[in-house]
């Protein structure tokens, strides 16, 4: 019988080991006979000291060029040892948080694998507090959640509740048929995994109608801007920006300034921090942003 | 044309007699010489023992001194492990273990193993001076992620001056270490960057580009030419990486050769990659490796691209197999017959062979590529034909060009690897080789007696 596998995703930070350790305990995946992959860059020997408690196999794979292309070597010289062996029914894979899920869907479609292993599912782990900051810098963060046939928002109980509802609207439109589940420490995910459908895809795995893209623009506004209009801009603008941050010069006061999820918070600065701003933000176009922004900022 | 002038006239779009072939040898050498890669990384006996094994065997027109991204790293206290198969990999970041960017300082040519391979590079050039000496440095977006670890992606929303500072340190280091490199004879820069991929083109822009810019203008300033390497899916970065103004850009199989043309041609920019490296390099055949190579020439083209794998070599290739990529870009015989190969993964299912011991005559078959557009084929097919005459009816010969899917199918069937081949009676006989007549007629009369004595 071949080797049933789970892919486990999510961007740096996002709580796969929590989670990960959360499954093994679980009732679910407990008496199986699991080996796992850790894939995770920069962090050798962290994620096995946490595991290592369990009896489980553990594999690290860890190419120090940091090449995906040369990583599929180890992976493919690791999932043949595990194949080998022939003691596993399950095998977990806990990608690296940089790792692209098409890479390790693919490598497992190598002929030489194809019969051994399926998929099952692969999970993708999002951060509800840092989701938003980090898709536009992060590509693989969002091409994990587009690949994922289930989705968890992680850290729900650090996130408001606001916060939590744009992260569920950003990550439907990366991928509108993967189910979304909410939750802390993994708990529940174990049952959440195995009653999970795998994602029939388009051969580019991708939905055809590809999602708003989400923007990171940033501004360094040397003069004196106007907080009225300002703030005037940030509203007409508050269902498009996700977030906001930086140094502005209101009317002579340097003042810091953030924007999270619509709600605007603010406070006078006496350091001498340089003006700069970043904005993220999603459903506008890069040169309509600046330009909104450069007329109010008189850049 | 030396392999040296080969490849700087590839890397500058200038024309070349053929395809330069450039292997990056890195841990793989440790492989060539039996010892674990740690102790190959440390010593730079070892490394241009290595390297001089490699250019004996693979016979390239360029070679890296070595490939490794943690030199620098290293030296500037980030946490390395050694491994026996692999380059070493960083994995603790002095920036987020409380050191502050300006306690870093400008790495020295004796510094840990920059010495190291400062002094492999003045080996391998000393004793090589007809080859293109490449010399891997880290790129600055890469070094930022080696020193501050992948903080960085959330302090590019958080703190963009400060990235932007690291990223500009990182640059100076690139420069400093590009001369240091060129001063030891190093004919080519390979700014390695992989970490790009991770960001879309307009973080690229503002985070990679202005610093890359002013990296290639120096190296170009100092008298060699700059090749920006980035692996795994970047395609979108490829324009973004061109306006950098680097002579080359290298990639590897995660994106395809004739995009990158596209997007270099007519811009004074030349590409090089990218042989597929684990499939085919390490779990190939050196059918696989051949044909990939003629993949790689036929989208390519041949003004203004260099054949290279798409990163470092594993540890474990094959020799064989680049040995049968060297023997495809020097011989374009080589490559025509590489081109008309079968793929060892088609499987023909209606193959079947006569049993040749049923009858009392002998059948010679000769594989070719097409006798009358191969010199060799036709000298292989001449020879058969007179001789197989000299027996009259009792030796049947044909010949099957694997241009054709039977002639393929025949190949197939015989286990023949090589072009010209003769079988007889379902026998591989003679391999690339065409045999002396009186050979030939004394294994066709050894035959006919066999099967006239067991009658």
């Amino acid at each position: 019988m071949a080797v049933s596998v789970y892919v486990l995703t999510g961007y740096l930070g996002a709580g796969k080991t929590t989670a990960l350790n959360s499954i093994l305990k679980s009732e679910q995946f407990r008496d199986k006979r699991i080996s796992l992959i850790i894939n995770e860059f920069g962090k050798i020997g962290v994620d096995g000291k946490l595991l290592e408690n369990h009896s489980f196999p553990l594999y690290e794979i860890n190419k120090g060029s940091v090449f995906c292309v040369c990583t599929k070597t180890d992976f493919i010289k690791t999932v043949t040892q595990i194949r080998e062996q022939a003691n596993t029914d399950i095998l977990i894979i806990e990608a690296t948080g940089i790792a692209e899920s098409c890479d390790i869907e693919s490598f497992m479609k190598e002929p030489i694998f194809k019969q051994g292993f399926e998929i099952k599912a692969n999970v993708c782990l999002v951060d509800a507090a840092n989701f938003t900051k980090i898709a536009p810098f992060l590509k693989p963060a969002v091409s994990q959640v587009q690949y994922a046939d289930l989705i968890n928002i992680t850290k729900t109980d650090i996130a408001d509740e606001d916060e939590i509802a744009a992260v569920e609207k950003l990550v439907r439109n990366y991928n509108p048929q993967a189910r979304i589940t909410l939750g802390t420490y993994g708990r529940g995910l174990a049952e959440d995994i195995i009653q999970t459908k795998r994602i029939e895809r388009e051969s580019a795995g991708i939905s055809m109608t590809p999602p708003e893209d989400v923007i990171a623009v940033s501004f360094t506004p040397e003069g004196n801007v106007s907080r009225e209009e300002f703030l005037s801009l940030l509203d007409k603008l508050k269902n498009q920006i996700l977030r906001l941050k930086g140094y502005v010069n209101f009317d002579g006061q340097l003042e810091y300034i953030e924007v999270v999820c619509g709600k605007v918070f603010s406070r006078k600065e006496p350091s001498n921090k340089r003006p700069s701003l970043t904005v993220i933000a999603w459903k506008i176009s890069r040169e309509e942003i600046e330009q909104k922004f450069k007329n109010v900022l008189k850049i | 044309m030396t392999g040296r002038e080969r490849v700087l006239n590839a890397i500058r779009c200038r024309e070349t007699d053929r395809i330069p072939w450039v292997p990056f040898v890195g841990s793989h050498a440790a492989s060539l010489l039996g010892i674990g890669a740690e102790e190959y990384f440390k010593s730079a006996e070892l490394i241009s023992e290595g390297a001089q094994l490699a250019i004996e065997r693979y016979k390239p027109d360029g070679l890296p001194v070595t490939f490794d991204l943690q030199i620098e790293a290293e030296v500037l206290g980030c946490d390395v492990k050694y491994s026996q198969d692999n380059p070493p990999a960083v994995f603790g970041h002095p920036l987020t273990k409380g050191k502050k960017l300006e306690e870093l300082w400008m790495p020295q040519k004796d510094e840990g193993r920059i010495k190291t391979v400062l002094q492999a590079a003045e080996t391998i050039r000393q004793k090589n001076p007809d080859i293109a000496l490449y010399a891997t440095i880290t790129g600055p977006f890469t070094l930022a992620l080696h020193l501050l670890g992948t903080d960085i992606f959330m302090k590019m929303f958080e703190d963009v001056d400060y990235v932007k500072q690291l990223i500009a340190y990182c640059s100076e280091v690139a420069k400093k270490m590009s001369e240091y490199y060129i001063h030891a004879g190093c004919d080519i820069i390979a700014l390695v960057d992989p970490m790009t991929s991770q960001i879309g083109p307009d973080m690229f822009k503002q985070f990679v580009s202005p610093y890359a810019s002013e990296i290639f203008e120096f190296i170009r300033a100092n008298g060699a030419a700059g090749s920006f390497f980035v692996c795994g899916h970047a395609q979108q970065n490829i324009e973004a990486m061109r306006d950098c103004k680097p002579e080359n850009i290298s990639i590897d199989e995660n994106i395809s050769l004739e995009f990158v043309k596209q997007k270099c041609e007519g811009m004074q920019v030349s590409f090089g990659g990218n042989l597929q490296l684990t499939t085919v390099l390490l779990l190939g055949s050196e059918t696989d490796s051949a044909k990939d190579a003629v993949r790689c020439i036929d989208s390519a083209g041949k003004t203004g691209f260099i054949l290279a794998p798409g990163c470092d070599l594993p540890y474990a290739t094959p020799p064989k197999n680049l040995e049968a990529v060297t023997k495809v870009v020097q011989d374009e015989y080589e490559q025509q017959i590489a081109r008309n190969m079968p793929d060892e993964s088609i499987k023909f299912e209606d193959i079947s062979l006569p049993n040749y011991q049923d009858t009392q005559k002998v059948t010679v078959n000769v594989i070719t590529l097409d006798s009358e557009a191969c010199a060799p084929c036709q000298y292989m097919v001449d020879a058969v034909k007179a001789v197989c005459g000299k027996f009259g009816d009792k030796v049947e010969w044909q010949e099957h060009k694997i241009k054709t899917r039977d002639g393929l199918k025949v190949m197939a069937a015989l286990g023949v690897q090589n072009i010209p081949t003769v079988c007889i009676d379902g026998e591989i006989s003679f391999i690339s080789r065409i045999p002396p007549k009186e050979e030939l007629e004394e294994v066709i009369r050894k035959k006919l007696q066999k099967k006239a004595e067991s009658v």
